[in-house]
Order: structure tokens, then sequence, then C-alpha cells
């Protein structure tokens, strides 16, 4: 799992996702995950500039092994994070919202 | 006697240069990474660990607030958070870097998480960051995952180079 706070692979869903923020001297890279030597490993990234303008929570498989995910939190109602609890051989993803 | 002895140290020459090439050897694979964030890095390991991932946690409803959103205090607050909940920050900790809020919203997470890591945000950059928070690269191993995690506010939103080599050399 790699965390992020820029939503740097937002080339890989074409944009599909609104950071927070771009700065103008950022040019993201078209192929984000270029430099990664994944093999045969599974990635999953989550990445945490979102949320400031109400943007949803996002999710988005962009290859077989690399699954990608925008959250943050703005002050709406809305808001979540991600729970992730885990065992000796499981695992379970959960977005909860934090205003319930 | 001294045909043992000849023996003797020609084994231990032979010892000795074996394992000088098996060391040099060692050294020549090692991908470039920054020796000094290679030996400096450590892989911290937990089992059966409960992960929050929480992003940009600033106040955005207070102007005048300056730590980690009321709302997500609250929330933690209703949680079963023990030594073994881990939090993971995906950045902007602080609406505004400066020493005070970056070492308030350090308090304001350590009352919750022994363990914890932040991915550094835009908002929280501050030459004061690293005294207060340490290393901006962290790597954490649990039954079933590498979590790594890097300051990607750079011109391409990528790591540094170093970085980069650190990060493919612990999944490696």
């Amino acid at each position: 799992m790699l965390i992020s706070h820029p939503i740097f692979w937002l080339e890989a869903v074409d944009y599909a996702v609104q950071p927070n923020n771009i700065p103008d001297k950022v040019i993201p890279v078209e192929d984000p995950f270029e430099w990664i030597e994944l093999g045969n490993k599974n990635l999953i990234v989550i990445s945490g500039d979102s949320g400031k303008w109400g943007q949803k929570f996002y999710y988005e498989e962009v290859s077989r092994n690399i699954t990608v995910i925008s959250n943050g939190l703005g002050g709406y109602s809305n808001d979540s994070i991600i729970k992730i609890m885990e065992d000796e051989n499981r695992f379970t993803f959960e977005r909860v919202k934090i205003n319930n | 006697m001294k045909t043992l002895l000849r023996s003797f140290t020609k084994r231990i020459k032979n010892f000795l240069i074996l394992s000088f090439t098996l060391i040099l050897s060692y050294f020549l694979m090692v991908p470039e990474v920054s020796c000094n964030n290679l030996f400096n890095s450590k892989i911290n390991s937990l089992n059966k660990a409960d992960i929050f991932v929480m992003g940009h946690v600033y106040e955005t409803n207070n102007e005048t607030d300056d730590g980690i959103s009321q709302n997500l205090l609250n929330f933690l607050n209703s949680q079963r958070i023990d030594d073994k909940t881990v939090g993971i920050f995906s950045g902007d900790l602080v609406r505004s870097p400066n020493e005070i809020s970056l070492m308030n919203a350090k308090l304001q997470i350590e009352k919750y998480f022994k363990t914890y890591f932040n991915a550094i945000g835009n908002h929280d950059k501050h030459e004061s960051y690293s005294n207060i928070f340490g290393e901006t690269f962290f790597s954490l191993e649990t039954n079933n995952f590498l979590i790594l995690g890097a300051d990607f506010n750079t011109n391409n939103w990528l790591p540094i180079n170093s970085d980069k080599n650190l990060i493919n050399y612990i999944i490696s």
C-alpha cells in the first residue's frame, strides 16, 4: 500500500477525480506507475488531497494489480475515513463516515 | 608441523578473500539508494493491526482553529483505539504550517495513536516539520500489508529518486 498526499495518478484515471489543489508548477506525469517495480504484487494507493470541495470518495482499479483511492475530509456531512481491520489471515477495508 | 601451519594460513587467506568478495558483491548488487535513507529507515512491524487512514484532516469549519478537524477528533473519541491501532495520515494536518500548529497537531494525534505516520501534504511543509515528525519517508509491515509513504509534493508529483529507489528496494 502506498500513501501519498497529492493525487499523483490523475493521468491514469483521465482526471476523473478532482484534487483539492494543483499548484501551477506541477505537471502530473502521463504514466504515474512506470517507476514502481511491482512484479506480480498488488498495489493499493491511497491519496488524501481530496474533500475540500465536497469531492466524493473515489475508488478505481486502474490495472490488473493497481487500485487507486482518494479520500479526504472537508467539513461535510459525508466526510469519511478508511478503516482497515486485519487479523493473521485476512483483512477488511471499510469506508467509515465520521459524522454519523 | 610447518606444512600444517602453511595449510592453515592458506585456508584463512582463502576464507578472507571469499568473505571480502561476498561483501563487495552484496554492495554492488544493492540498487542506488541514498545511504542515509537506507541505513536510517527501519521497517516497523505490527501484527493484527487496525489501521485508520485519514486525509486532509485540518479543521475546515473554523478558520481560527489551526489543528485537526473537531469532527475527526469527536469520531476518534468514539472509537476503540488501543496500542495496536495505527493512524495513517495522508497529508494536510494543518492549514497554515508553522512550528506551533504542527506541534499542536502532533499532540492531538498522539492523544489517540501510539503508532502513526503522515504522508506530508503541501499544507504541512515547513522547516520545522522533520524536527517534529521525523523523516517524511515511512514504512510499516503488518500481517497483510507493506505500507509505504513518502513526500510526493514535487514538480511532477512523484517522490525524489532516492525515495523511489527505497520504495522499490523495500517492495522487492
